[in-house]
């Protein structure tokens, strides 16, 4: 009996065993291959994690060392600028002496809102430094605490995006500047030249256009796939509809102003994702451009950026200063040796000059610039160095509110010229002088003149003359047979000469002499008499 | 396919051979049925399982890295955290300080694995800082896993810092 004979429908049975027999030996020898094990549970949602959230982490990581540095380095440059950014340097009220920022002039102070001052320097140093927040972002301060939040966050490019240039093209790229190359090897770096998009040397570089010529990739279609012909600038004529693919259409190199609809590119009426591409910095860019599945794709990972800063020690310490700026000033600014007044009055935190400087007195029109440390040994920390004091600088004006006393020294009779010859120390803050005389003899008299004018009995002469500083000679003083003329006053080294004119007085007669300065309104006391 | 009545197994000859194929068939298809069933279950699910420890183990050191870095450090009365702190010692070239600083943070904290520092961002002999690990487990965890990995940027001179961490071996 043959094995089938009669045995209709038998054939499907082999056929079957044939079948599960195949599948169970390929199974056995090849089950590594079939690739059943990629379809695990989770794989998906554990590579977004480990791509785009934790790259994310890392991102918000990096960006809070930066903000750290940046906000210590707003907090150090407000201080050495007497509390107020570098943009409002210039328009600060008082003004400025040793190239610092007077915080005083006359009575009115100038102390900063320094919070605000910080709070504006950190945001000019965020955009000048910053490559992830060039689409915007707030800065308030409120309570003392200055918040940052970026206005369209950040972008994360999965971690694991790749591209292939060497690393001393990409250090080069890093630099600001573009790979030159010797046949296909990097020859060497140099800033971009001043030549046409032609020149780059393929089409990662075409579309990387490192020197921003506006350089777009030109494809030829040959045997129905693209592939890269030549690098140009962007045709005058060009349309959306000339983009080969979604990339090109939403990166919108020549600014056409396209979208990507389904299959094709459309005209529209803003751009979509165009300023992202060119704000992005190179790392990242490069990273698009040999990926553009990742500008593309529809996992799109963008996280909000925000950050807070306690400012409310710096507030205080600043505060700090202001009042010991004060009380120095309350202390000096109306004494005549301002420097011996400083160096009893200022605090061990005080310190002459600019910061950095050696602590060497200074001064210009009684203005005096200092360096202050901290006062709470307030100290900011560094990522390249030690931590180093928080220091101020800025300057003081110690113009006097009032008139400064000046003292009559010497006086002489100039039988020549029939006049005495008054010698009187001078006063920086003095806008008139006056010259007394009088019969009355109180040789230590100290107090206003009027004062004196109540109190002598029995004298019949007390009359001042006044003398206006820009009347004073300054480069004639008579001395050695000079004489000088009667009723002039002269500038001999520190001290005035006023030559006064005798004519009227009697030959013989006891004659006192006193001088003062006068500032604005006032008027300084009396410092004793001289006489011949 | 099968008799309706049968006197015996071997009764009649007619449909002997076809209950016998049949059997023999069904032996069969059960047979294979079971072996592919076995290798369908057992092979994937081992390399399953292996896929699924390397990626638990791969964000386990994603978080473990992320948390070394987030720690507070104080250092001689500065408070960093652990990533400005790493950007501080290779900048100053302190290795020494790096490494006890994070071994004992790990042993502290109970983070086994290794991490290494590198002065540049890649992974180059010649630029390997210092390595830092839980005591007593150096060997063990280096290597012996796909690394987590940052490169830290000082953002006061722009160089580049490579660090990497590879966790427990499961």
């Amino acid at each position: 009996m043959r094995l089938i004979s009669n045995k209709k429908g038998t054939v499907f049975h082999y056929a079957l065993l044939g079948l599960f027999a195949s599948l169970g030996i390929a199974f056995l020898f090849f089950n590594q291959s079939v690739g059943l094990e990629t379809f695990i549970l989770g794989q998906w949602e554990s590579n977004f994690a480990q791509h785009y959230t934790y790259e994310g982490e890392k991102v918000q990581l990096q960006e809070d060392i930066n903000m750290d540095y940046y906000i210590s380095l707003a907090i150090n440059e407000t201080a050495l600028n007497g509390g107020y950014a570098q943009d409002s340097f210039e328009d600060i009220g008082c003004g400025q002496a040793f190239e610092l920022s007077l915080m005083n002039s006359g009575e009115e102070f100038c102390f900063a809102q320094i919070n605000q001052e910080i709070s504006s320097q950190f945001a000019s140093i965020v955009e000048q430094q910053s490559q992830d927040f060039k689409d915007g972002f707030e800065i308030n301060v409120e309570n003392n605490k200055l918040n940052f939040l970026s206005e369209n966050g950040i972008k994360i490019i999965p971690g694991d995006a790749s591209f292939d240039i060497s690393e001393e093209e990409f250090a080069c790229l890093e630099q600001g500047n573009v790979p030159f190359f010797s046949g296909e090897e990097y020859d060497q770096c140099k800033s971009c030249p001043d030549v046409d998009c032609s020149r780059y040397i393929d089409q990662f570089y075409c579309d990387l256009d490192p020197c921003k010529l506006g350089c777009v990739s030109f494809y030829t279609n040959l045997g129905g796939t693209n592939e890269y012909y030549s690098c140009g600038a962007c045709p005058d004529e060009a349309e959306c509809s000339n983009y080969i693919n979604q990339y090109y259409c939403e990166v919108d190199v020549c600014s056409l102003g396209c979208k990507w609809n389904v299959n094709k590119c459309e005209d529209s009426e803003t751009r979509i994702n165009g300023e992202d591409i060119d704000a992005m910095n190179i790392l990242d860019k490069a990273k698009i451009v040999s990926n553009p599945e990742i500008y593309t794709q529809n996992t799109q990972y963008t996280i909000d950026y925000s950050f807070s800063y306690d400012l409310g020690v710096y507030y205080e310490d600043y505060q700090q200063v202001a009042i010991e700026a004060m009380t120095l000033l309350g202390a000096c600014q109306n004494t005549e040796n301002l420097e011996e007044c400083l160096e009893d009055e200022r605090k061990d935190n005080w310190e002459y000059g600019s910061c950095g400087s050696d602590d060497l007195y200074q001064e210009d029109s009684r203005k005096v610039p200092f360096c202050v440390s901290s006062p709470n040994e307030l100290q900011l920390t560094s990522l390249i160095s030690n931590s180093h004091d928080l220091k101020y600088q800025f300057a003081l004006d110690f113009f006097p509110t009032e008139a400064l006393f000046v003292e009559a020294t010497e006086v002489t009779y100039d039988s020549m010229l029939n006049a005495y010859k008054v010698y009187f120390t001078e006063s920086e803050s003095a806008i008139k002088y006056k010259i007394y005389i009088t019969d009355y003899a109180n040789l230590d008299y100290i107090g206003t003149a009027s004062q004196f004018r109540i109190q002598r009995f029995g004298s019949e002469l007390f009359e001042n003359k006044e003398i206006d500083i820009i009347e004073i000679e300054t480069d004639s003083c008579p001395i050695g047979d000079g004489h000088g003329e009667i009723g002039v006053a002269y500038d001999c080294a520190g001290e005035i000469l006023y030559i006064y004119d005798a004519e009227n007085l009697i030959l013989g007669e006891d004659y006192y002499f006193a001088a003062t300065s006068l500032n604005d309104d006032s008027e300084s006391q009396i410092y004793g008499f001289v006489y011949i | 396919m099968y008799k309706k009545k049968s006197k015996g197994l071997f009764a009649g000859k007619k449909g002997v051979v076809d209950d016998l194929f049949d059997m023999m068939f069904i032996v069969i298809v059960i047979f294979f049925g079971v072996f592919f069933m076995y290798f369908v279950f057992t092979s994937s699910a081992a390399t399953k399982e292996e896929a699924s420890i390397a990626t638990v183990n791969s964000i386990e050191n994603e978080q473990i890295l992320l948390q070394l870095l987030q720690l507070k450090i104080i250092n001689e009365g500065i408070e960093y955290t652990g990533a400005e702190f790493i950007i501080y010692s290779i900048h100053n070239d302190e290795s020494e300080l790096l490494h006890e600083t994070f071994s004992e943070l790990m042993t502290d904290w109970q983070l086994t694995g290794s991490l290494i520092f590198y002065k540049g961002s890649e992974q180059k002999i010649e630029d390997q800082f210092t390595i830092a690990y839980s005591y007593n487990d150096y060997q063990d965890y280096l290597w012996s896993d796909e690394a987590a990995s940052i490169v830290l940027e000082n953002p006061a001179t722009s160089l580049k810092y490579l660090v990497e961490f590879y966790g427990e071996s499961k």
